[in-house]
This record gives C-alpha cells, sequence and structure tokens, in this order.
C-alpha cells in the first residue's frame, strides 16, 4: 500500500524548508531510518530519515523546493498493512552523516544549490504544496496564453539572485587591463585555442591567495573564512545558467585550466546532473565580452564574497611613456559584499588581479 | 580517568536478583523505544512541538531512579521524558500529554518539555538550564523541615553548570545539609558546545570540592554503575550526610533537539559511544546469565513496542482540553 512522506517541522523560525537532495532513488527499497533527503533549514542542513521501510515510489518535492512543514512530498509503498514501528531493536541508529558532503565540522558551508537539476515543472504544478508553485498557478489561470513556463534552474537563479540584490550591500568597481602579455601568451601557447576565461581563473586564483578575505563568506552576522581554493565559471547553456567550478587553478596553466573548463562545459551540455549542482566557491566569473558588452554590473552569486564581470576586448587608445598608443584591453568590474570586505581590500585585491593579468 | 566500560562483568551482577536486573533492563528498553517511536511520529508530522530526546543516556535515569523510593521526588530538564518514565510515569500519560490530551499527565498543558507527575514523585520537568537545582534546594529543604525521610534527586545537563543557579543552588543544599544528591548527566555537549570548551574541570564532580560536599564521577552507560552510585549518594543525603554531586558520562545519539542536523559530533567519538550502547552493555551482560537468554529480552522489547503502539492509536483520539479550561490550573 501507498504511504504518504511528508516534510517534518523542522524549521525553528519559519514554516518552509528547503529539499536539497533526494538520497534514494525512485524504485529503491529503503528501511525505515535511512536517510531519505536532505534539506536545508533556517539552521542547518540536515538528512531527514524514513519514517518507514518500503520502496520510494514517488519523489513530489523536487530539490530547491521551499515545502511547508506537513506537505507531502514522496510517496512510499509499503508492504502489508501501515505499521507506525516495525521491530526496531532498542540500539538501532540511522546512518546519520554518511553523505554529508561537506566536512562535519564546516556545517554552515553548506549552501543551497542554486543550479538545480532541472525540475519537472508539470509534477510539481499539480501538487499544489508548494508556495511558489501556488503564485505560478495563479499567474497562469490569469494569463494562460502569455505565460512562458519557468525552468527550474531558472526558479533558482531568479530567487537567489533576488536574495543577493536585496540582502547583500554590493559595491562596484571597475578598471581594465592591458590584454596584450595574454594575448600573446595565448598565441604561444596552444595555437590560440585556450579559452580567455581560462587566463582570468588562473590569475583570480592567484590573487585569492593573496587576499584571504576575498575568499570569507558572510553567515550569522559572522565572517566565516573558509576558503574552497575553487573558481567558479558561470556558463550559459541553451539559456540556463549554471556555475563551473575550477579547482586549484593557481596552480595550473592556463591550457590546464582551459580544458577543466570545456570539459566541464561540455558535460553540462550532453546534461550531465552532477555538473548542474552547485559547488562551493570563492567567486565566480562571468564574461559577457563574447557579447561585445563593454562594461556590466554583475550580482554575486551567493555567499561568496565577490564576482568579477569580464567585458569585451577590444583595441583602446591609450598613453605609453608619454606617447598615444594603441593597445587591447579589457574592462573588469568587482562586485563586493560590503559586510566582508571594504573598498581599500578589495581595490587592493582588483590592482594585483590586474597585475596578475598584465604578467602573462 | 574514569573507567568506560566497553562490558560488564557478570561478577558484578551477582548479589542481584533477576527480576531487578530485568526490570532496569525494560526500563531502558521502554525509553528508548518511546523515544524512537516519537521520533518517527515527529517526522510524519504527528506530533506538534520540537521534542528533545535521550536515546544513549537510558542508564542514568533508570540507574538514579531505581535507587530511590516511590515517595522521593526528582527534578528534570527539557530532555526529561527517560527520567519520567524510570521514575514510574506510564508511557500512556506521556503521550497523551505529548499530544495534549486533557488526560496526560499534565492534562495536555506541560508538552514534552514539562513532563511530570507529583503523585509520582516528579515535579513537571523544568526546561530552563539549570533551574531545577535551586528548585530541588528548595523542595529538600522543605522535607528537611517538614522532617519527612525524602529526598530528591535533581538532574541537569553539563551545560547547567556553567549556569549561576547551579552555583547557588548547590551552596544552599550544601550549607544547610540539605537531603539532595544532584546529577549530572555529562553528555559531553551543551546543545551544540563540547563541555571542553565551557571548563577547565576534567571532571564536573569537581565542582563538588568549590561547595565542600562528596563529588563522584560515573561511567553514566553502566546501568550497574550508575545504581550502585546512586544508591550510596541517595543514602548519606537521607542520613544527613549532606548532598552528593554525581557527574554520569553518557552521550546523546541524537541531535539536541529535533531540528539539529548534530553535524558538530565528531565520528569517532560517535562509534566510541555507540560501541558502549548502555542497552546493549547491559543486555549482553544479562544474556551471560544462566536463566536468561535473548530470547527472553527480545520478548521485553517486543511487548514495550506493542504497548507503545497501542498507546499512540489511543493518544491520538484523547480529547484536548475545552476552551473554558484555558486558565484553569495557570498560576502565572
Amino acid at each position: 500500500m501507498e504511504v504518504e512522506i511528508k516534510m517534518p517541522d523542522l524549521s525553528t523560525t519559519g514554516d518552509e524548508v528547503t529539499v536539497l537532495n533526494w538520497l534514494v532513488e525512485v524504485g529503491q527499497p529503503i528501511k525505515r531510518g535511512q536517510a531519505l533527503f536532505e534539506v536545508e533549514t533556517d539552521k542547518a542542513t540536515m538528512e531527514v530519515e524514513s519514517v518507514k521501510s518500503g520502496v520510494l515510489k514517488k519523489q513530489i518535492a523536487q530539490p530547491d523546493d521551499a515545502v511547508s512543514a506537513g506537505a507531502v512530498i514522496a510517496i512510499l509503498e509499503v508492504k502489508g498493512p501501515v505499521q507506525d514501528s516495525g521491530k526496531s531493536g532498542p540500539s538501532k541508529e540511522s546512518p546519520k552523516h554518511k553523505q554529508t558532503t561537506c566536512n562535519e565540522s564546516t556545517s554552515q558551508s553548506a549552501v543551497p544549490s542554486n543550479v538545480p537539476p532541472q525540475a519537472d515543472s508539470s509534477a510539481q504544478a499539480t501538487t499544489g504544496m508548494f508556495a511558489k508553485n501556488r503564485q505560478a498557478a495563479q499567474r497562469s489561470a490569469v494569463d494562460e496564453d502569455t505565460t512562458i513556463p519557468m525552468s527550474g534552474t531558472q526558479q533558482a537563479v531568479g530567487r537567489r539572485m533576488q536574495q543577493s540584490k536585496q540582502t547583500i550591500p554590493h559595491f562596484y568597481l571597475q578598471t581594465s587591463v592591458n590584454a596584450e602579455p595574454m594575448i600573446s601568451q595565448r598565441v604561444l601557447a596552444d595555437g590560440g585555442k585556450v579559452a580567455w576565461d581560462a587566463f582570468f581563473v588562473c590569475a583570480v586564483a592567484k590573487s585569492l591567495k593573496k587576499f584571504p578575505r576575498m575568499s570569507c563568506r558572510f553567515k550569522d552576522e559572522q565572517i566565516i573564512s573558509l576558503p574552497t581554493g575553487v573558481v567558479g565559471v558561470a556558463v550559459d547553456v541553451d539559456g540556463d545558467l549554471y556555475v563551473v567550478p575550477v579547482v586549484d587553478a593557481a596552480s595550473n596553466t592556463p591550457e590546464q585550466t582551459s580544458s577543466v573548463i570545456r570539459k566541464a562545459a561540455g558535460s553540462l551540455r550532453a546534461g550531465d546532473s552532477e555538473f548542474k549542482k552547485l559547488h562551493a566557491a570563492d567567486i565566480t566569473i562571468t564574461n559577457l565580452g563574447i557579447a561585445n558588452v563593454e562594461s556590466f554590473l554583475p550580482i554575486i552569486n551567493p555567499p561568496e564574497a565577490s564576482i568579477l564581470g569580464i567585458s569585451k576586448m577590444e583595441p583602446r587608445v591609450t598613453v605609453l611613456d608619454g606617447e598615444i598608443a594603441i593597445q587591447n584591453r579589457v574592462s573588469l568590474s568587482l562586485a563586493v559584499d560590503h559586510r566582508i570586505v571594504n573598498g581599500r581590500y578589495a581595490a587592493d585585491f582588483l590592482g594585483n588581479l590586474v597585475e596578475e593579468i598584465e604578467s602573462f | 580517568m574514569t573507567q568506560l566500560a566497553t562490558n560488564i562483568s557478570i561478577g558484578r551482577l551477582s548479589g542481584y536478583d533477576h527480576d531487578f536486573l530485568l526490570r532496569l533492563y525494560e526500563q531502558m528498553v521502554q525509553i528508548r523505544e518511546f523515544e524512537e517511536g516519537v521520533k518517527y511520529l515527529f517526522l510524519q508530522g504527528s506530533m506538534p512541538g520540537t521534542i528533545h530526546q535521550c536515546q544513549g543516556q537510558e542508564a542514568t535515569a533508570v540507574g538514579v531512579c531505581s535507587a530511590l523510593n516511590e515517595d522521593d521526588f526528582i527534578t528534570s530538564t527539557f530532555r526529561g521524558h527517560g527520567h519520567a518514565l524510570a521514575k514510574g510515569l506510564s508511557m500512556e500519560e506521556m503521550l497523551n500529554e505529548l499530544y495534549g490530551a486533557t488526560s496526560g499527565c499534565c492534562k495536555g498543558k506541560g508538552g514534552s518539555m514539562h513532563m511530570g507527575n507529583m503523585s509520582k514523585g516528579m515535579v513537571p520537568a523544568i526546561a530552563i538550564v539549570g533551574g531545577g537545582i535551586p528548585l530541588a534546594s528548595g523542595m529538600s529543604l522543605a522535607f528537611k523541615m517538614k522532617k519527612t525521610s525524602q529526598i530528591t534527586a535533581c538532574f541537569f545537563g553539563d551545560g547547567a553548570t556553567s549556569e549561576g543557579a547551579f552555583h547557588e543552588g548547590i551552596t544552599l543544599a550544601a550549607i544547610w545539609n540539605l537531603p539532595v544528591v544532584f546529577v549530572c548527566e555529562n553528555n559531553l555537549y551543551g546543545a551544540s558546545t563540547r563541555v571542553d570548551k565551557v571548563t577547565r574541570l576534567k571532571k564536573l564532580s569537581d565542582h563538588a570540592d568549590s561547595f565542600g560536599i562528596r563529588g563522584e564521577t560515573v561511567d553514566g552507560n553502566d546501568v550497574i554503575a550508575v545504581y550502585e552510585a546512586a544508591r550510596k549518594a541517595v543514602e548519606e543525603s537521607r542520613n544527613g550526610d549532606g548532598p552528593v554531586l554525581l557527574e554520569l558520562l553518557t552521550y546523546r545519539r541524537t541531535g539536541h533537539s529535533r531540528r539539529d542536523a548534530c553535524h558538530y559530533q565528531h565520528t569517532d567519538e560517535k562509534k566510541e559511544w555507540f560501541d558502549r550502547d548502555p542497552i546493549d552493555l547491559f543486555g549482553r551482560a544479562l544474556t551471560q546469565l544462566s536463566g536468561i537468554d535473548e530470547n527472553q529480552l527480545e520478548g521485553i522489547r517486543d511487548r514495550i513496542t506493542q504497548q507503545f503502539e497501542e498507546a499512540v492509536v489511543v493518544a491520538q483520539k484523547e480529547p484536548q482540553p475545552s476552551l473554558d479550561e484555558l486558565t484553569t490550573d495557570i498560576f502565572a
């Protein structure tokens, strides 16, 4: 028979709890006490145990859904009549933590997926349980012809960017950098095939090491130092926005970094769900140069302290040794969380980044 | 260092009759089953409110309460289900209380954090950390002034030892030589803060020196060790030899509350303590006694599971207080 699994009342202040991951696939057996899914509450991420033994028949709530306590989030197929508790011996214990992805002592670093797996929007719409889907349903009732269905990824991007823009006091620094050394290096390196982003990723990773405050995050009114050594690169895949993690770029060459980025982007395009999840990073890089943008102000990807916007590379008139010269330059814009970093420190970081880029 | 048992030798069980030992086991199993059952009711969304559970700490409640007389009293904390069951409250009156029913032990108005039954020697639990300590001293002062032979066993956690109420309450009990046993269940964490981050004492029982009373640290997962230490302390305090501070070393197998993911307990530490589960430790020793086997213990567990399940069905249908009862029994 079918048993409904409901969201427990796990939040301490609000009513809603965010689903992060399913730990059991549809069709898999599960035992009472085994971790069934992972949630983020207002206080922590935690695993939630199954209240019954059976087979998972349906996952109704999807990753990144904010779910009210009491809402049905899954259906279990259970043998025989409903039993509230089986023959659990006195010392059985659920395997807590066994799938936690972050270090146990640093649970506050767990961040919600900003780019969750594609949610099945048709399945969600029929449940009517989740606040945001309820709103969507109301909208579509009013204006069915003109409503464009929102992908799960776009819902997540929208929610997180709104949260960022409304709660993080951004300030912005803008500069430009001489691109000639990068251009020469790129020609030398691999006949001009290295992704431009790779140069910026390597330079940023090096500068971050010298400016550790830029890798901090703001959590519960405190500045937490939890450097990940990861630089995120924003990637557009068929109109959806994802962030590709690049690890340890400071000790790799742009060629190596380029292949990491290309490989990840390729996997994303092929629909690899692993890359669609968010991976904690210290900073995100977003490059609109290819679209001929001269300058823009990006929104920080929480809980990171800053985001670097890269604009188009173009020949510009500049002054070199008192002479007018033409030089290829790129505009950079850095958006920074003022709760974590002050202007002077961020400016020094940006200055160091310019030096790194100009010394390729 | 206090020796932490990895097994209980049967030599230590000789001299106790089997009925007594099986009762200790049954009480611990009852606490575990109650807490596990309540956990799933909470996860199902059937149980209102949050709950603070004591899986893993069964031996402290059972060992201490078994050393008390029926008319002795205990004070308890927000983590009080085990104390209540060990002091003789029934699973039924407690489940009814958790569901807010008028048939609950506090007529449905106390809930998880205020379990109690005066007729069974338990004042409703005091959820403020350390709040029960001055209260226990006051109750014991009353016993002394009335010249009854009752005593109070006062349960609190390691976190309470940093509260002013701990020092004030025990100081009064010490100078007035009150019949009270202070029972510190040191489960190593005050909410999420490990005990060694808030004190330089290696043993919390060393606080006793500053009050001029006797202190003792005991393996709180060894129910026989707890019982024997408690019996001695109860006897002393009842004889007018003054209060005693017992520190019982134990570990909770769950988060601080149901909403606590408990990420702060380290894997190695958890394994070490889970391997010393109080019920397993004692159960293994019992089955080595002639005349007791695993089937008998399983029978106990099955009986309690069934009793719990039946009690849940009843509790969910029990009547709730009516609106005109809103201010009855409310004093402030």
